[in-house]
């Protein structure tokens, strides 16, 4: 079966198989034995067709970090049904998401106010500069999930409005 | 001025520069004490400090900002001195003022000084009034009747700024005079729109200009000395990114004549304590920008090539000790450069990252400041800066080397920082060749972008990846061999 990995936010399509003698990576056109052998507390070898590859590794649940010849790497693996819904756009208009980590500094709307599209939802600080984040569109606020001075990293959830969908 | 001993000194800092004083602090033989708040309870400084004090806040910030607090739990711990390190309280004057009254050794400069030259615009005034070079200016408040006149008397190309602006907004370069007019009125529309208040002022416009600064030290018996200067030209978004002792820009002549300024702005301040005072070079001129009033984040390259530990020199004099050395005893060996690895995303205009900190293994052999561990995480509350990278050589070809070694060998995994930014900058020609000014950054936007990967790269990153991630390991697994032969055909 195919996997969806992001290499660095960019996705990729694989698959991995077995073959007499270890496990073969399939990505787009290309297919190559690979193997890993864990060296020390987080020092990996990895090999690919006799080259060895030196690697310093830390997986956290879905997401494999890589420190590889002097560049860090964040691959992450996403299950089918999540990509699928990413990439059909989802319910995308409902959830306003932080562009960046930051923290909150206004919060003038609350849970069932009506507001219009381009309208102020929540002011984030971050990196000493304020940034309003505006309603997508015309609706009705369903959750506001962050008070004043709370942090929150990038791409939370800050508001949901109510959804139009059904 | 008499002797003021004393034998424990607690940091009101955090991270790396708290890291740093303590280092000193406790090599010295003395007891090194810390605040922290609730979310830097697992960081280096609080496990290295003797004793470590809990501070509370409304945010994580507001508590190392809360000076009232700060010294009454340092007075009531015993802390015989305070150090500020930068940010935070190091230039409030208040805050001087305050550890003073409670008895207490400020480990700075007096709060005379600091006001002196926290306000920028009587601090060029005082510069200026003693024979120092500052930006050829005209200020609207002066007599607003002639400023029109009095700003093309200075020329072009011109900078207009509201006098009450900060942080870039409202300023407007006019390199033609003809123009003047109406870009006084834009500017002052401007200062209107942004701050409440449409007064001017215009200086010379530096083009392409460096950012030059001298590191001071003064004694409390009125010795001054300079320990030569820094080249921080390398900045994205007014912050300093690599910084390096001596500045490849300058000829020695120009050395010599703007740390002889240096000195002499400190010593007409009556300055006491370690300080930096802040130029602007261009087309063999410098003017006065500013001086701060502190231990700045990229003292250590001074400290490499002089091999003078700056806070053991802040703490000397803030006992009453006379410096002991003249100019003639400092000379520069070699090269020092630093890098500053921040949380961010150099591809995404620099935004800050967070994230756990899963691996951190700094290079060997290097010397690092860094505020940050495994097991930590860094999130919104502070500033992004997890630790600086200084190297020493014999020649800057040599340092840049080692800088770029140094970076490839840092293992940082589990949030995103600027290390391959910084390696890429390292290998830029101009700057190889030294050839750079404050704005290189953003003339060269190809260093931001991360560099497609080539297949062999991809094959191996997703190839360990795939080996390591359960779900895909597992659903291989499941796959008998016979079928797993035939497996690319499936769907």
């Amino acid at each position: 079966m195919q996997h969806h990995i992001s290499v660095n936010d960019v996705p990729h399509r694989i698959w991995l198989g077995r073959s007499a003698d270890g496990y073969v990576l399939h990505a787009g056109d290309a297919v190559a034995p690979v193997a890993l052998r864990h060296d020390a507390d987080g020092q990996f070898i990895f090999e690919t067709g006799g080259r060895q590859v030196p690697m310093v590794i830390a997986v956290d649940g879905d997401v494999v970090h890589i420190h590889l010849d002097g560049e860090a790497y964040r691959l992450a693996y996403t299950d089918a049904a999540t990509f699928h819904a990413a990439a059909a756009g989802g319910a995308a208009g409902d959830v306003v998401r932080a562009p960046m980590p930051g923290v909150v500094i206004a919060s003038p709307v609350a849970a069932g106010d009506a507001v219009a599209a381009g309208d102020t939802l929540i002011v984030i600080e971050s990196m000493k500069l304020e940034t309003a984040i505006k309603a997508p569109r015309a609706g009705t606020v369903e959750t506001v999930s962050f008070t004043l001075g709370q942090t929150f990293d990038r791409d939370a959830i800050l508001v949901k409005l109510v959804s139009e969908g059904e | 001025m008499t002797a003021r001993p004393f034998t424990s000194v607690l940091v009101a800092n955090r991270g790396e520069i708290a890291v740093r004083i303590l280092r000193t602090v406790q090599a010295l033989g003395m007891e090194g004490m810390v605040v922290y708040h609730a979310a830097d309870a697992g960081s280096p400084a609080v496990r290295m400090a003797d004793r470590a004090i809990e501070i509370s806040g409304a945010t994580p910030v507001a508590a190392y900002l809360d000076a009232a607090q700060i010294v009454a739990k340092a007075s009531a711990a015993g802390a015989q001195a305070i150090h500020p390190g930068y940010g935070f309280l190091s230039e409030n004057a208040e805050f001087a003022k305050a550890v003073a009254e409670a008895g207490m050794v400020f480990v700075g400069p007096t709060p005379e000084a600091i006001e002196l030259m926290g306000d920028k615009v009587r601090a060029r005034n005082f510069v200026e009034a003693r024979g120092f070079p500052v930006a050829p200016s005209a200020i609207e408040d002066d007599d607003p009747v002639s400023f029109v006149d009095r700003a093309r008397a200075v020329g072009a190309p011109l900078l207009i700024k509201p006098s009450a602006g900060g942080g870039g907004k409202g300023m407007r370069i006019v390199r033609d005079l003809a123009l003047l007019d109406e870009e006084i009125e834009r500017g002052r529309s401007e200062g209107l729109r942004y701050f409440g208040d449409g007064r001017l002022y215009a200086e010379r416009y530096v083009e392409r200009p460096r950012h030059i600064e001298v590191q001071v030290l003064g004694d409390a018996h009125g010795n001054v000395v300079h320990l030569f200067e820094r080249e921080c030209s390398i900045q994205r978004r007014f912050q300093k990114v690599v910084e390096e002792s001596p500045s490849p820009g300058l000829t020695p002549e120009e050395r010599t004549q703007i740390c002889d300024v240096a000195a002499g702005i400190a010593r007409a301040a009556n300055y006491r304590n370690a300080g930096t005072v802040e130029f602007i070079y261009g087309a063999g001129e410098f003017y006065f920008l500013e001086m701060n009033t502190r231990l700045q984040v990229e003292h250590p390259v001074t400290e490499e090539v002089t091999g003078i530990d700056l806070v053991a020199e802040q703490l000397r004099i803030a006992k009453g000790e006379p410096l002991g050395y003249g100019q003639d005893e400092i000379c520069v060996r070699g090269h020092a450069i630093e890098v500053r690895l921040y949380a961010e995303d150099s591809a995404r205009d620099f935004s800050p990252t967070t994230g756990p900190i899963l691996a951190y293994r700094p290079p060997q052999g290097i010397r690092v400041d860094s505020g940050v561990a495994e097991g930590g995480a860094v999130t919104a509350n502070f500033d992004p800066m997890l630790a600086k990278v200084i190297v020493h050589g014999d020649s800057r070809e040599q340092a840049i080397e080692r800088a770029k070694q140094a970076l490839a060998d840092f293992v940082l995994l589990g949030c995103k920082t600027n290390a391959g930014f910084l390696q890429r900058l390292l290998a830029d020609p101009d700057f190889a060749a030294g050839d750079m000014h404050t704005g290189s950054i953003a003339e060269k936007p190809w260093l931001a972008q991360e560099p497609e990967l080539d297949q062999q790269r991809l094959i191996e990153l997703l190839g360990a990846a795939a080996l390591l991630l359960v779900p895909v390991r597992t659903a291989a697994d499941a796959v008998s061999l016979q079928h797993a032969a035939m497996g690319a055909w499936r769907n």
